[in-house]
């Protein structure tokens, strides 16, 4: 059937005589990729090893020791890194290539074991003893430099979440470990101070064009962790006036995201600011009418979610056709 | 039968044929544009953050609207008529049917939302006569009839894939639910009659997609061969079989034995082999993955019946096997054998920007009269090259 097409093409010239020949024997000298298979038997390969191996640890710990473990997962983790550091590419502010394909997942391997081992050294030996903080901030130094050294966006994924367990952790270190409940008004406070770091560092690595591509996952998280602790904290004021005051941040940072996404023609965030707008708009009409009409607010309110949403329509299809590109997240 | 126009399809299946030898070097950047400005596609396709975004908003608006008119419609009188999802569904797909032929939407995200919503709508509303009309003895083969006829339909007009896997599934509920009222013998029949349905489905689809007709479903003919195969291994699997005899017959799960059961652990173990040989040998994706999948299920089947070793000895002893096989196959395929690669798929690469909207403009302004020759090098420049740009790519 391709072939017919390839075929039509070349007869009604569009196509020259040496692209016909390459196109119609395409099917004999194309290869056969195997690529995506072979590294998820690789990842699942890893998956069952660590998982057995785990098993294994955690029913014979008696008879192996805790410090044998613990010798076993330095081990794992300085072999990983050497390894890394031998092998690694130069170091540069600009994005670098990983050497080989196991690469990436020897170096991801040794970060596990090396937050493991200090989790474990930890948990067993009380080595920080109840400065939590410390024990979570040395982790989290560690796995930003390693991030940054060896340029690996997961393991930055995993420093920005130490960073959130860090900043938890040292706002209400105690309740919230020892008790599992903590005091929500801290911890929206916290975090709306968590999601404007990420958003800062956004934006000075788009600034200084350090590591230019480790933009989106701070904006990623940053955008999302910003937006749903300012609407936690809308929420949590809710009974009182004081909760409008949330909405003159969230809106504010919208219109900045938005404008920044439209800028770098990320549809991604622009997508994430409207539905987040959205939301937050519709929280406040509902408010607003159901304070003026009561329980007779639901058809006004109804009407208002359709015309909204349509507008939210002919919005995105018209920023749509504004940029015109390709869109990428 | 189909909504979208044919041209349109018959173009865009051009185009996508064409691109990934366009980024693999096959043919010239000027052959590719040349061939794209011949071969317009008019339909309204944005790119996928735009779809999800469409897709999110129609289903409020739907969800809300549908709420809105249920409301005022039974403020004074109680509900209770299976018509009113119908009469909803109708609604819906008027507006599907508006948008899609004067807007030329494609797969939009809008009219996603508004084909499912309406497929809902007429299914439940349909459900819901039945269950009314309370018939006892054959209710259920009546709704996967029901509902197979109307997924069909719509599959056939939109080409869909979500429709024609249901349509699909639905299908085979109607050939089970069929057998199962021949009593006794069609139960003790039941898995051989279902192999054979899958298996004809699926070499009836594989025929039909190699048939040029077929080309404005080629997604769903896919997606039919993939459920088949599924289907065609549970069928015979000793667990799902094991499972549906106790069922049937009121036992509880503690018997695990059933009549002729070497026949379906034969099964259970030879299928997946057989799809990840015949993956291999025909060069078939779809065949090597459902293979691949299906090796797990076998495993955990056969987990439930005999433990021949703890789980972590297990876990560690495959983790080990899979990783050392894995790597040996990387090791022998640096270099490509018998037809076979490590390296990634050239597909992959459409997926960086391949600027269409830049083409377009390069073909426009090719088209300006010779005094415009000056930019248009520049233009050729940025973009690699120009004429000498093929082996760039």
């Amino acid at each position: 059937m391709d072939n017919d097409i390839y075929k039509k093409l070349h007869s009604e010239g569009y196509l020259g005589d040496d692209s016909y020949k390459q196109l119609s024997q395409k099917h004999l000298t194309q290869l056969f990729s195997v690529h995506w298979e072979l590294k998820t038997l690789l990842y699942l390969g890893v998956m069952l090893l660590s998982g057995g191996l785990g098993i294994l640890i955690y029913k014979n710990i008696y008879t192996i020791g805790h410090q044998a473990v613990l010798a076993f997962i330095a081990l794992i983790s300085i072999g990983c890194f050497i390894y890394c550091f031998k092998k690694k590419l130069k170091f540069s502010w600009g994005k670098v290539k990983a050497p080989n394909t196991g690469f990436d997942y020897i170096l991801l391997l040794g970060s596990i074991s090396m937050v493991t081992f200090v989790g474990y050294l930890q948990y067993q030996y009380q080595v920080f003893g109840l400065n939590y903080g410390m024990a979570t901030f040395i982790p989290m130094l560690a796995l930003f430099f390693i991030a940054y050294y060896f340029d690996h966006l997961g393991i930055l994924s995993m420093a920005i979440a130490s960073l959130a367990l860090w900043m938890g952790v040292s706002v209400t270190p105690k309740t919230l470990l020892a008790y599992g409940t903590f005091n929500s008004e801290q911890i929206i406070f916290t975090y709306v101070a968590f999601g404007l770091i990420l958003l800062t560092f956004s934006y000075l690595t788009q600034r200084f064009n350090i590591k230019n591509h480790f933009k989106f996952t701070y904006q990623h998280y940053g955008v999302h962790v910003t937006f749903i602790a300012l609407l936690a904290g809308y929420f949590e004021y809710y009974n009182t006036s004081a909760s409008l005051i949330w909405m003159l941040p969230f809106f504010a940072l919208a219109t900045y995201i938005y404008v920044d996404a439209y800028r770098e023609r990320s549809f991604y965030f622009i997508l994430l600011t409207i539905l987040y707008g959205y939301f937050a708009l519709a929280c406040l009409i509902t408010r607003g009418l159901y304070n003026v009409m009561e329980y007779d607010a639901i058809y006004p309110l109804l009407l208002c979610f359709i015309a909204s949403a349509i507008g939210l329509i002919f919005l995105l299809i018209n920023i749509n056709k504004n940029l015109k590109r390709d869109d990428h997240i | 039968m189909i909504i979208y126009k044919k041209e349109w399809l018959n173009n865009k299946y051009i185009i996508d044929l064409l691109k990934p030898d366009y980024t693999a070097g096959r043919i010239t950047k000027e052959e590719f544009i040349k061939i794209n400005a011949a071969h317009p596609v008019g339909f309204y396709m944005p790119g996928l953050m735009v779809r999800v975004g469409l897709f999110i908003l129609t289903l409020i608006i739907t969800i809300v609207a549908t709420s809105l008119l249920s409301l005022m419609a039974f403020i004074s009188v109680p509900m209770g008529s299976p018509g009113w999802p119908i009469f909803l569904g109708v609604i819906c797909y008027a507006l599907l049917e508006f948008l899609t032929k004067g807007k030329h939407y494609f797969h939009s995200g809008v009219d996603n939302a508004l084909l499912y919503f309406s497929a809902g709508l007429f299914g439940g509303g349909f459900i819901w006569v039945i269950i009314d009309a309370h018939i006892t003895t054959s209710d259920n083969l009546l709704v996967a009839m029901v509902i197979a006829l109307l997924c069909i339909y719509l599959t056939l007009r939109f080409s869909d894939i979500i429709t024609a896997a249901v349509a699909c599934v639905a299908l085979f509920a109607c050939v089970y639910f069929f057998w199962a009222m021949m009593g006794k013998f069609g139960l003790a029949t039941m898995p051989f009659v279902m192999m054979i349905t899958a298996a004809c489905t699926y070499f009836g689809f594989n025929h039909l997609g190699k048939n040029a007709k077929s080309l404005y479903y080629a997604d769903c003919v896919a997606i039919v061969k993939l459920i088949s195969l599924l289907i065609l291994y549970a069928a015979g699997n000793y667990f799902a079989v094991n499972r549906l005899n106790n069922m049937l017959n009121s036992l509880d799960d503690s018997h695990t034995a059933i009549p002729f059961g070497f026949i379906f652990w034969i099964w259970t173990i030879v299928v997946p082999i057989v799809y990840i040989w015949f993956g291999l040998k025909r060069k078939n994706t779809m065949l090597l993955r459902t293979g691949m999948v299906l090796v797990v299920a076998t495993v955990a089947t056969f987990r439930v019946y005999y433990h021949l070793l703890p789980i972590e000895i297990m876990l560690t002893l495959a983790g080990i096997i899979i990783l050392a096989g894995a790597y040996t196959i990387i090791r022998y395929l640096k270099i490509p054998r018998h037809g076979f690669t490590y390296a990634e798929p050239e597909e992959a690469n459409t997926t960086d920007s391949l600027n269409l909207e830049g083409l377009a403009i390069g073909q426009a302004t090719s088209h300006l009269p010779p005094a415009a020759q000056a930019p248009i090098s520049r233009f050729g420049g940025g973009s690699g090259g120009g004429g000498g740009s093929s082996g760039d790519f």
